[in-house]
Order: structure tokens, then sequence, then C-alpha cells
């Protein structure tokens, strides 16, 4: 005999510890089942599109730091390509290695970051948080002695990047890159050994691969399913080509799959890393010369780029005038979002706030 | 590749016109268009955007087939006084968040969505900000 109970309605959010940011999620539960969910957001809507229109080319790129605030430089990179592309700038050769090094460190400092807050949400309170945060601090001092920043770094530039390496930054970099693996392993032991993490991760929140195509997800999102698609891989920009590394490709789409998928990702993030720093060659170029007053002619184009959260894009037109007509973002976090009902519905509250959490949101891409 | 795709959506909907790197249709078409991407691989929608041209609004759709690795874009023109396309949300959920994102700021009516209403901006204000016509206030 099965009981049922009458439907209730349970708002959470947009004030809430574990909600990644402001967001507010209405639940209809039937007894601890959740029966829909629809996501309420848009607290953090700048209308950073809008002001865009009405900065300067060079002025937006601070704009797309913004976005998304834990992966600030994979948010300038798909802008600063889409500028390129259009006005025709040429980028030099190790400029691209640093925008890789760059961009990849940001990428495991991301997953740490989603990695940790996950455990926080799962009742590990602060404990393997602040252990991956060490090493997310040595990478933080790293970025902070290249732009200055801790943030918001505001590090490309069309036709390069903003600084050259400093002299100290290469060698500290190997150093990090050679003992970072050992702590790898040491999170993987406070993950994958760790009887409650398995037992609250493993086979909750299943995605079905057709359902991540359906609803357009990407990232570790859409590769915890079990679909092989890595721009840096499959769509090759900047100098990812020259580089070997494996994509992680999860089974069943759980919550467990995207952690695994994230600390995976970290690993070949690692590799990449290496690569880049022997194949970087010397010299001091880091910036082709563009024109102060940029115009670039008419025309739209759209570019990609694989962020932490999966495929971000920028849909840029001009009009032949030195600001933007139109720039759109594909925000991957806004899209993947899509995605919390099919994951949520007849699952259990108590694990609807780790399902969100595995998403991997920021709220100011998702509202830009 | 991509060229042949293209070719191929000609062919079997009339309506579609090759623009260089892109194809450019009718806006009723779209459905039609779409699903014979989705037949043919490109089962993937990638992104939608729209963009202000004064008298009309150019909304761009792109779609990608993850397993051949290719990227397909079709581009429509609404008119201002009517800017109405079928919506793509009934055969992509991933249609939904995003068409409404575009109704929310650029006032976009996408016919067959179930939902559309305000995505990111309170039900109560007045007017679509990514318009060229809003008034700024800052």
């Amino acid at each position: 005999m099965s009981l049922r109970t009458e439907e209730f309605v349970v708002n959470v959010g947009p004030q809430h510890p574990s909600t990644h940011g402001v967001f507010r999620m209405r639940f209809t539960l039937d007894g601890e089942i959740v029966k829909d969910v629809e996501p309420i957001f848009g607290y953090l809507h700048r209308g950073v599109e809008k002001l865009m229109e009405m900065r300067t080319y060079k002025q937006g790129i601070p704009m797309t730091d913004r976005l998304d605030y834990v992966s600030a430089i994979n948010n300038n990179w798909p802008y600063v390509l889409a500028v390129e592309e259009l006005a025709g700038i040429s980028v030099p050769q190790r400029a691209e290695f640093m925008r890789v090094i760059m961009s990849e460190m940001q990428r495991i400092s991301s997953h740490i970051l989603a990695v940790g807050s996950q455990m926080n949400d799962m009742g590990s309170f602060y404990t393997v948080f602040m252990y991956m945060f060490r090493e997310r601090e040595k990478l933080t001092d790293l970025m902070e002695m290249v732009t200055g920043q801790r943030m918001m770094y505001n590090y490309m530039r069309f036709g390069g990047v903003s600084m050259d390496f400093p002299a100290e930054f290469v060698p500290q970099l190997k150093k990090f890159i050679k003992v970072f693996p050992k702590y790898m392993a040491e999170y993987e032991d406070m993950l994958y050994d760790n009887e409650i993490f398995l037992a609250r991760t493993k086979g909750v929140g299943c995605f079905k691969p057709e359902d991540a195509i359906n609803i357009s997800t990407s990232g570790p999102v859409l590769r915890s399913t079990g679909v092989d698609y890595d721009l840096r891989r499959d769509k090759p920009y900047s100098v990812y080509d020259k580089f070997e590394f494996d994509v992680p490709v999860g089974k069943n789409g759980d919550v467990y799959d995207r952690v695994w998928v994230r600390m995976e990702e970290m690993k070949q993030s690692v590799r990449i890393i290496e690569q880049a720093l022997d194949m970087m060659p010397g010299g001091n170029r880091f910036c082709s010369k563009v024109p102060v007053a940029l115009h670039i002619p008419e025309g739209f184009t759209y570019k990609e780029i694989e962020s932490p959260r999966g495929m971000l894009g920028c849909y840029l037109e001009s009009d032949g005038s030195d600001k933007p007509y139109r720039c759109h973002f594909r925000a991957p976090a806004f899209i993947n979002l899509t995605a919390l009902k099919t994951m949520l519905v007849g699952q259990k509250l108590a694990d609807a706030i780790i399902i969100f959490g595995s998403v991997d949101l920021s709220m100011g891409e998702v509202d830009r | 590749m991509t060229k042949k795709i293209y070719e191929e959506l000609q062919e079997n909907c009339e309506c579609a016109r090759i623009c260089g790197d892109y194809a450019e249709i009718v806006p009723d078409s779209l459905p039609d268009c779409a699903l014979f991407l989705k037949d043919n691989g490109y089962d993937y929608l990638d992104m939608i955007t729209a963009s202000d041209h004064i008298d009309e609004f150019i909304l761009t759709y792109t779609f990608k087939n993850l397993k051949d690795k290719d990227d397909v874009m079709l581009r429509a023109s609404v008119s201002r006084e009517n800017p109405e396309i079928p919506s793509l949300s009934n055969i992509w959920i991933g249609a939904d968040f995003q068409e409404r994102e575009l109704y929310d700021l650029m006032g976009i009516i996408f016919t067959g969505h179930n939902n559309l209403k305000r995505i990111v901006l309170w039900d109560g204000f007045e007017g679509h900000p990514q318009r060229k016509d809003y008034k700024n206030v800052a």
C-alpha cells in the first residue's frame, strides 16, 4: 500500500547557504519526493550585453570578467577571439601559449571550487573545501603574480595578453605542477574513500545522454553522461591542437560522475600546462600592435571555447563603429540550468541541493 | 562537409538560401529546417540569439553535430511590427530558457512556447531593454 500525501510548495532561496549565488527554487513536493521544480533567477542581472553596446571594444573586456567571476580568464577568451576574427588581428604564438596556461590554471581553480563546495553541500562542512583551497590559494597567488588581481584578472587583450609572465612565475608554476598530483591523490582519498560521499552521490540525479543532448547541456554535465565532446579537442581553438590530453567521460550521468569528470579534468589541465610550458616559445612578444581606437568592419561572428562550465560562446555583430552592435554570450551554466528539472523530478528533497550543486553554476553567468 | 549539409537543406526545404557560411531561412520554415537538421545528425541545438536591426530582428540559430564535429548556422529575419517565430522548445528542451531570455530582453514572440514569460527581469518590467530604441536611464 502506498501512502499519498497532499502536494505542497517549498521555497528555497534566494538567500540560502548552499545556493551558489542568489538563486531561488520553488519545489512542489509529495512528501519527500520532488514533483516539480521551477528555477527563478535574475537577481544578479546587470545587463552586461546591453552595457557592452555602450562601451568601446576594449572597454568590453573587463565586462566579460564579471560574467563568470570564478573563471574570469576563460570568459575573456570567446569575446577576444570574436573581435580578433572580425578585425583580422593575429596573435603571437607565445601569447597563445600564455593564454592556454592561464586558462588551464583557471580551470583547475574553478573545478576546485566546484568539488569543494559540492562536499560542503553534502555536510562535510569546510573540511575538504579548506584542504582544496590550500592549493587554490597557491594558484591564485600565481595568477596574481602575473595580472596583479586575485579574481577579475582582465588578462586578455586583442592580439595577445595584457602582461608578460614575470621571471619568477614559470619556475614557481613548474614547482606547483610537480606537487599538485600528490595533492590530487589526497583529494581522491578524501572523496572516493568517503562512505558518505559515495552513498549520497552514486545513482543520484541521473541523467541520460539523449536528455543531455536534447537539453543542450555542455561541459562536465554533458560529459558525465557519456557524450564525448570537448571543444578543446573536437574543434580546437588557439593552440589546443598541439597538446596531448584525454577527455574524461562518465558513464551514468549521476552526481558522482560529474564530480569525477571535474577531478579528472584537473589532472588533464596539469598535463596541458606541463606541455605548454615546454613548448612556449621564448622572447618577449606577448601582444601584437592594435590601434587604440579600434574600428571593426561590418560583419558578425560566433566563437566558442570550452570553459570550466561548458561551451561558452560569444556572438558579436559589428556595424563598423568602435562599439559592438550586438554582443551575446552563450552562457553554459544558464543552459545547463534547464536540465535541473529533468535531474530533480523524482528525487528526494534532501538530494536536491547536491544535484543543484553538481551543475556548478555561477549566477553571474546565468543572469548576465 | 558543412557545404553539403547546406545544399541538402536547400533541396529539402525550398525556403532555405545559402549565404556563405550560413543559411538564410523563412521564419515559418524554422521547425521543418530544424527537424531536417536533427534527422541528419545535427541534433544539438547550440545557441539562439537575436539582434535588432531597427526595421527587423535577425535571429541566429547554431546547431552542432557532436559525432562529426560540425556546425550549422541558420538565420531568419522577422519584422519589427510582428516579431513572431515558431518555438523550438517542443523539439529541444534546451531552447526553453534561451527563448524566454530573448522574449524578455528583445521582445520576440516564440509561438508554441508553453511558458513564455520573463526570465531575468521581473514580471512588471516595461519594455525590452535589448532593443535599440529602449530608453536608457543611466
